[in-house]
């Protein structure tokens, strides 16, 4: 996936610039075999695919301008798809939406972040015999307003899983728990680490001690035999800077995944490793020194070599002085876990400690940003006192 | 949206009892009240509705984790056999992390 920005920027029409109004049409993933092949499905994009993208709503216009008490159920945002002319395919789309103050805000999306519809479609058409697992590998998808003309998704997507289920399922309110710090004085003291000049990232520090109990968890695994993968949960406030309005985030603990069923691949939290996790967050709430404690993101090992590539030189690898080829990426696993165990978390951080192909230990942090985990950078202080200060 | 607080606990009624539980979420930043649960649904369908019903996303397979044990429920199993009245529950997606 390319990086991208997704940007909040004042609403109003860029000279030059396809748009449209909001629309009421349905949009709709439209999935095709070969990028300019035969059209073989569609998938609706349902009310949850949305939440990710109105989650970065959320945390861009509301929470890192001065409104972290806006609570993400009274979001209001409008889809407006960026169709250029004489085309039928969305080449961007913008949600808008407003701040209490009635500033009008909006912010964009690639069809990169309707990834998971496509996904989802390959997997409906693969388990109806319509596609095959091979064919998957050749998909590309466009993003339309419309019908799906596809009856059985659309059948699928109207009745949903709960349809049947005589029962009531009422969400309680909870307000988004945060700290007032003012982060001047964390940035005159903060190193950077990679690029934290992108505005559309928010400020994330990581104390000394967090960045290496992460990466001491995350490579432990590293010296098994045979090695697996390990990893930990990041830990931290969101704090909301009285100076500025922005929010932003500190890392200062990792907790270690323990109890985990890991591979050479993979990493998988078992019941008693969330068990373990939400006892100890649990009693950190509670304590007033810890309050706003919660889950920031994960880090984990990537402890193999990246694969060997032919055709990026790499049988010239002594002779090079650098490389560039690295196993700190985010896996397709990587990002359904992170979606579904973050989910409406635009904060999420997903810290990958990986080897170069010369074995060399390299890393990578990564955040949600246009609907998906694209690289950021971050900053690194000595220590953060939070609430005993 | 509102917030029901309800009394936990088992209930008989016309279609057979029912029982109520409290969801959460893995990162415990969202629960909700669950009522009204026939005792004899399966945990994996129960888990999938309340997943659905809490706006998760839909590619993931959900299951439903009892806090003070730490076990994942039998997706096969009748509910009622697996989770108390009032039981504490966490949707948990079935996913993994990793390069593989």
């Amino acid at each position: 996936m390319p990086q991208s920005r997704t940007a909040v920027t004042r609403a109003g029409r860029s000279p030059g610039r396809p748009v449209a109004a909001p629309t009421q049409q349905p949009f709709v993933v439209a999935l095709r075999l070969g990028r300019d092949g035969p059209e073989v499905g569609r998938e609706p994009v349902t009310e949850a695919d949305w939440v990710p993208m109105h989650s970065e709503v959320w945390m861009n216009a509301l929470l890192r301008r001065g409104f972290p008490g806006f609570p993400f159920e009274d979001l209001v945002a409008l889809a407006r798809p960026v169709i250029p002319d004489g085309d039928t395919r969305c080449k961007q789309v913008t949600l808008l939406t407003s701040d209490p103050k009635g500033q009008a805000l909006q912010v964009e999306f690639t069809i990169y972040a309707f990834e998971q519809v496509a996904r989802r479609a390959m997997a409906r058409l693969v388990k109806a015999g319509r596609l095959t697992v091979e064919e998957t590998g050749q998909c590309f998808y466009n993003v339309v307003l419309g019908r799906l003309g596809d009856r059985a998704a659309e059948d699928e997507a109207r009745a949903g899983p709960a349809a049947a289920e005589p029962f009531q399922v009422a969400v309680r309110r909870q307000p988004l728990a945060y700290l007032e710090k003012p982060m001047p004085p964390l940035l005159a003291r903060a190193k950077a680490v990679g690029d934290v000049k992108d505005k559309a990232c928010y400020p994330v520090f990581m104390t000394e001690e967090a960045y290496a109990k992460a990466e001491r968890m995350a490579r432990r695994g590293a010296a098994v035999n045979p090695p697996t993968e390990s990893g930990a949960v990041l830990v931290g406030p969101l704090c909301s800077c009285p100076e500025t309005g922005e929010l932003y985030a500190v890392v200062y603990d990792a907790l270690e995944v323990t109890d985990a069923e890991a591979t050479y691949a993979s990493l998988l939290y078992t019941g008693e490793t969330w068990r373990r996790i939400q006892t100890i967050m649990s009693a950190r709430q509670q304590a007033p020194s810890s309050r706003g404690d919660r889950l920031l993101g994960e880090a984990h090992g990537h402890n193999f070599l990246p694969p060997h590539r032919e055709d990026l030189s790499c049988n010239e690898c002594k002779e090079r002085e650098t490389c560039k080829m690295t196993s700190a990426f985010v896996s397709s696993s990587d990002s359904v876990f992170h979606a579904s165990v973050f989910f409406k978390q635009p904060w999420q951080l997903c810290h990958i400690f990986g080897l170069d192909a010369r074995g060399k230990g390299v890393h990578a942090l990564f955040g949600q940003r246009d609907g998906g985990l694209l690289s950021r950078g971050f900053y690194v202080i000595p220590e953060w006192n939070g609430d005993r200060r | 949206m509102r917030t029901d607080e309800h009394k936990a606990g088992s209930e008989p009624t016309g279609t057979g009892p029912v029982i109520s539980f409290e969801v959460t979420n893995c990162t415990g930043t969202e629960t909700v009240n669950v009522t009204g649960v026939q005792t004899t649904l399966p945990a994996g369908a129960v888990a999938a509705a309340v997943a659905d019903k809490m706006s998760l996303p839909p590619n993931t397979p959900w299951a439903l984790r009892d806090d003070t044990q730490g076990t994942f429920l039998d997706d096969d199993k009748p509910i009622g056999e697996q989770v108390a009245p009032g039981a504490k529950l966490t949707v948990t997606p079935k996913a993994h992390l990793g390069g593989g």
